[in-house]
């Protein structure tokens, strides 16, 4: 049982590619941590560097309150999971997952008492004599699974675990993963670029972009007040719309203009206007909170006109033309409007994001 | 017809594809063995020398009627020999203008590599018009085999019976004819030696002229300089440079002592086996003895320089020269490599005919297989080889000398006069090291026996023991290579000419 | 579709069954002179039963052959593999593998005539190895290595462990650079020290490389030749013989063609015996 803390740490390799970018981070003892991030966004080389694979090029790495920056991955008590499950082909089932415990020395009947208690725990126990070219893809998996935990490490890193399963394979192991690890408490690292994941598993998601954290917070935190327009426009499917607006005030109303359409936020001025550090801005607004309504029913409406209608069964995705804009929205069931019909999409104020365009930070959460 | 050949093609067809998962299963395991055993044959299977050249591409052998072709095996392709070689090639062109000669010089001294090629070109029937080889046991080698057509034309029209002596007549002639014409002569027994060292130490002073030591003497001579070397000269000088690398000086060493020591009846019957071998007591095995205690104590006492094993002949003479070594017992083509490094005569290296009153000689002949290609060209080929010009141009430039006594040349170094001049008066017996005599499966059985006597000697085994091994192991050599039978029919007056 | 499938057949197991029923025509051939009288010369075909195989079998130069055929592979094999996988090891952990390899496979590259007589020249009495150990201080160590009965067939076999080294390590490296990358980190994360990741994960999984080299470096160990007849002739007396040479000389010195089948025979059945469990060990893991 321990935390995991890396105090700004940077990865860089051959002397120029900046991998990991003064990375400061806590992950809490027992905490199913994720760290989420499209592919080449330092993540997995983030996890490496807790693993002890790979050396930071500054910055120290805390286990349990302990520098392990110098210390190889033997000495760390992390155990890790691969994306390929590097199930060792030469051995059986059990020779696999008795390896971690075989090196260390332990007692014949002792390795052989817990290999069997973690085969029991992961539905392997019939297949321990096999070897692993006879096991199917989620086999594999809960051998590799069973690998890392018949050790007890004090941290678990997993790297993509689930991303060789097949749809329907991966939301059971989700679950099943999920579950195990409240039951066993164990401090875990989790990296993956399915936000899917991230959200059901994670208790706190961190999410990274070339080389930096750009937030971190719960799943709720993530997904409701996104501090940057990159988590903004990272989570949630489909994604939230983004179009790039002026702020512009007319009279005694405040308006974001957009190419082709202006939305009144009248209301949201005296929060907006004393951050504004220039009129150049984001609005972003998630597809479910978007609202499609025949004609305005408040100020806060713009026009529009069907342009695409995706139904998905339980839910349509309509999108909507404003201005030269398409604006995604959510609508729950089947919709009565056809391709070409003029609406109007109805702004929910306390919904809509405003990001500064050159940092891409909020302005408003 | 059409019908059955469809109904076989079907037949097959189906039958293929049917059995196509066997087949796969016969293909595979065809060709695993076939791989296994290949590569175990293709190793082991008797083959010519890794670096040997493939046997070349013959030309057709079917009758092209303008054909003016020679095509010829020779191994001379040092410095000074390919000159030589060459020098007879252009008397040849001029005398049939547009020949053309398809040489297949093959290096490898005293043809070690080239031979095994000869023998297979010769089992397969495709033989070259000519090809170089010593006269001798080696020759009667390929004529016994039946490869060879006799020359006796070639001999009587350049009247070669009157110019090359009764040994040399010999070792070209055998049932009667002659198979072969001898292009040069090289003396196997002559003493060469450091003239410094001898001076500084008074050598000949204290034991006289080395043409006319014995093998007493030689011993006494080792001894005095490997005591007084030190002394002397202030540095130790190996009273005999050997060379035991490729083995065959050793044994060379062993011929010219036997001929000093036995004189040239005993030396021939040794080497044709023409003597009562299971019999200790007789007197060839004495000689034999003698000659091999001489040598074991030349191992034992240091007399030889110890690098030996790891020396070839060129080297050993070098070590001569630089008056590392002393002396040097070994053929005449030692002189040819001073004169190569430019070895200053007299100062450096001097030589002495060991004994002088014997010759004991060697020569390289050219001869006309079954079956050449292009025979016409080849009897011409050996009208050139014995003539007076092809000798002396030859000759010259090679280090060697004529076969031909009528052959003068002028001689730019001081050895060769002298041994023209015994080439003439001396007694003349073949040298079995260098194919003139024996069989080469005796003479490589020689080279283990005297090669391993020397260095268990050298590890600490005592000389009498050693040469005891030594003449076991010399007698069952002669049964088991087939000496006798080889030789029967000769006598050994047939070798010698008395002089 | 049939058509072309046939001709393939053809074009394929054509040549190949040729090729099977010429060397099994050669092994056959070879078979029958060595119960022949093949003695001399001339060619002889009287059948004498066995009688060539007693007589090699019995000369002291078959003896010191053999023995020293056996102490070649032995001493030849064991360092060769085990070395060529070590350096390979070490040679991707450097991760300067192009520069590392070339020097390696330099010496594979070069004719053993060429090699042979170069360590003639290293191994002279004041040659280049005597000549380095006299500089380092370590005079006492030189000795006449070709020349020592008792050192010259080690110093022989070492010029093949030289020369067939590279080849050992491109094998390995290539087995090595099979194993997925991430079993390696697997083993270290579980805690492997080097040396382990080698036993447990590289070892294990460098099996094929084995498969390749062992039969092969046994069979170069069994059929050496070159080396021997350009460095020593089998000298100094007959402490470098083996067989391939032992046969050289009855085959074309003494012209002996019947006991140089014999020998090439025997060797064939030492090859096999050498190859033939290993092939079955190997077809029987290549087809599960």
């Amino acid at each position: 049982m321990a935390d995991v803390k890396l105090d700004h740490v940077t990865k860089i390799f051959g002397g120029r590619v900046v991998a990991v970018d003064n990375i400061t981070l806590h992950i809490r003892d027992g905490e199913f941590f994720v760290l989420l991030g499209p592919s080449g966004c330092g993540k997995t080389t983030t996890l490496r560097i807790i693993a002890g694979l790979e050396k930071p090029t500054a910055g120290r790495v805390y286990i349990g309150g302990v520098d392990v920056t110098d210390l190889p991955p033997k000495d760390r008590d992390v155990a890790m999971v691969f994306q390929s499950y590097a199930l060792y082909p030469h051995m059986t089932v059990y020779d696999n997952i008795a390896f971690p415990l075989k090196i260390r020395k332990m007692p014949k009947h002792e390795i052989d008492r817990r290999v069997r208690e973690v085969a029991r725990m992961l539905y392997i126990e019939d297949l321990l004599d096999r070897k692993p070219a006879q096991l199917s893809g989620g086999q594999q998996q809960r051998v590799a699974l069973a690998r890392a935990l018949v050790r007890q490490p004090k941290v678990f890193l997993f790297d993509e675990p689930l991303s060789n399963l097949d749809a329907k394979l991966r939301i059971e192991a989700r679950a099943f993963l999920k579950r195990l690890q409240k039951e066993l408490k164990i401090t875990t690292v989790y990296v993956t670029h399915d936000q899917a994941e991230a959200m059901t598993m994670a208790d706190r998601i961190a999410v990274m972009n070339a080389g930096k954290v750009i937030q971190v917070g719960t799943p709720d935190d993530i997904y409701w007040k996104p501090t940057h327009v990159f988590v903004a426009g990272f989570i949630g499917a489909p994604s939230m719309n983004l179009v790039d607006v002026s702020y512009v005030e007319k009279e005694d109303k405040v308006y974001l203009q957009g190419p082709g359409f202006e939305l009144d936020i009248t209301p949201l001025a005296s929060v907006v206007r004393p951050r504004l550090k220039h009129t150049e801005l984001i609005m972003g607004v998630r597809p479910e909170h978007l609202e499609i309504v025949d004609r305005p029913v408040d100020p806060h409406c713009v026009p529009g006109e069907v342009y695409v209608i995706e139904p998905l069964g339980a839910e349509t995705i309509v999108n909507v033309r404003v201005g030269d804009s398409i604006f995604k929205v959510r609508v729950l069931g089947a919709v009565k409007y056809n391709v070409g019909d003029k609406v109007y999409l109805h702004f929910d104020l306390n919904r809509v994001y405003i990001f500064d365009r050159k940092t891409g930070e909020a302005i408003i959460i | 017809m059409i019908v059955i050949s469809t109904t076989i093609a079907k037949y097959v067809l189906g039958g293929y594809f049917m059995v196509s998962k066997v087949v796969a299963y016969i293909a595979i395991a065809v060709i695993i063995t076939a791989i296994v055993v290949g590569v175990a044959v293709y190793y082991l299977v008797p083959r010519p020398a890794p670096p040997a050249a493939p046997p070349p591409a013959k030309p057709p052998a079917k009758p092209a009627p303008p054909a003016k072709e020679l095509i010829i095996y020779h191994w001379w392709t040092a410095g000074g020999e390919r000159e030589a070689i060459d020098a007879v090639f252009k008397i040849f062109k001029e005398k049939i203008p547009g020949v053309k000669i398809s040489e297949n010089p093959i290096a490898g001294g005293a043809g070690a590599v080239m031979k095994p090629v000869i023998w297979q070109l010769l089992a397969a029937g495709t033989p070259p018009d000519t090809f170089q080889v010593h006269a001798g046991g080696e020759l009667k080698e390929y004529v016994d085999a039946g490869y060879l057509e006799p020359v006796d034309d070639v001999w009587s029209e350049l009247g070669l019976e009157k110019v090359i002596p009764g040994t040399l007549q010999a070792m070209c002639k055998f049932g009667g004819h002659y198979y072969a014409v001898p292009i040069n002569v090289h003396r196997s027994n002559v003493l060469w030696y450091n003239p410094t060292v001898f001076k500084k130490l008074g050598i000949i002073e204290k034991f006289g002229d080395p043409r006319t030591w014995d093998l007493e003497t030689l011993l006494k001579v080792c001894k005095y300089i490997k005591e007084n070397a030190p002394k002397v000269l202030g540095k130790t000088v190996y009273p005999i440079a050997v060379a035991t690398r490729h083995k065959w000086p050793l044994t060379h060493l062993f011929e010219v002592l036997l001929a000093l020591h036995g004189g040239p009846e005993i030396y021939v019957k040794f080497w044709t086996g023409k003597f009562k071998y299971k019999d200790p007591k007789d007197p060839v095995w004495k000689a034999v003895r003698d000659v091999l205690r001489a040598i074991g104590i030349m191992a034992k006492e240091g007399y030889f320089n110890p690098d030996h094993p790891e020396l070839t002949w060129d080297q050993a003479a070098a070590k001569v020269m630089k008056g590392e070594c002393a002396m040097y017992i070994h053929g005449d083509w030692v002189a040819g490599y001073y004169m190569a490094v430019k070895a200053k005569y007299g100062e450096e290296w001097s030589a002495a005919p060991f004994p002088k009153k014997i010759f004991v000689c060697l020569s390289d002949c050219f001869n006309l297989p079954k079956k050449a290609p292009h025979r016409d060209i080849a009897i011409e080929w050996l009208r050139v080889v014995g003539s007076k010009e092809a000798q002396e141009k030859f000759n010259v430039i090679k280090g060697s000398i004529p076969a031909r006594v009528d052959v003068k040349p002028k001689y730019p170094d001081p050895y060769r006069p002298e041994t023209a001049e015994d080439w003439v008066k001396s007694t003349l017996v073949p040298s079995a090291v260098h194919g003139g005599l024996s069989k080469e499966a005796f003479v490589t059985a020689m080279h283990d026996i005297l090669t391993y006597m020397i260095s268990s000697i050298e590890m600490g085994t005592d000389v009498d023991k050693a040469v005891d091994y030594a003449v076991t192991q010399i007698a069952v050599a002669i049964e088991r290579t087939g000496l006798v039978d080889f030789w029967k029919g000769y006598t050994i007056d047939y070798f010698i000419t008395k002089r | 579709m049939k058509l072309s499938k046939i001709r393939y057949f053809l074009i394929f197991m054509g040549p190949i069954l040729t090729i099977t029923i010429i060397f099994y025509f050669m092994i056959g051939w070879c078979i029958y002179i060595s119960m022949t009288d093949w003695r001399s010369a001339r060619v002889s075909m009287k059948f004498v039963g066995l009688r060539n195989y007693f007589d090699v079998v019995q000369s002291r130069e078959f003896y010191v052959s053999l023995i020293n055929n056996i102490q070649w592979i032995a001493l030849f094999m064991l360092p060769t593999t085990f070395l060529g996988l070590v350096i390979a090891y070490l040679i991707i952990l450097t991760g300067k593998e192009t520069i590392f390899r070339t020097i390696f496979l330099l010496p594979t590259a070069i004719s053993m005539v060429v090699a042979g007589t170069l360590w003639v020249w290293m191994y002279a009495t004041n040659g280049g190895i005597n000549t380095l150990l006299r500089m380092i201080g370590l005079g006492s160590l030189a000795r006449p290595w070709l020349s020592d009965p008792r050192t010259a067939l080690y110093a022989l076999i070492f010029v093949t462990v030289w020369q067939y080294l590279g080849f050992s390590i491109i094998v390995f490296e290539a087995a090595i650079k099979g194993i997925d990358r991430t079993l390696i980190e697997a083993a270290v994360v579980d805690g492997a020290s080097g040396f382990q990741v080698f036993r447990y994960v590289i070892l294990p999984q460098v099996r094929h490389g084995f498969l390749i080299a062992v039969p092969l470096l046994g069979l170069s160990a069994l059929k050496v030749f070159d080396v021997v007849f350009v460095a020593t002739r089998g000298g100094p007396g007959i402490s470098t013989y083996v067989l391939a040479y032992y046969m050289w000389v009855k085959a074309f010195w003494w012209r002996f063609m019947a006991d140089g089948a014999a020998i090439a025979v025997i060797l064939l059945l030492l090859s096999l015996v050498l190859v033939i469990p290993y092939a079955t060990y190997a077809l029987r893991r290549w087809f599960g």
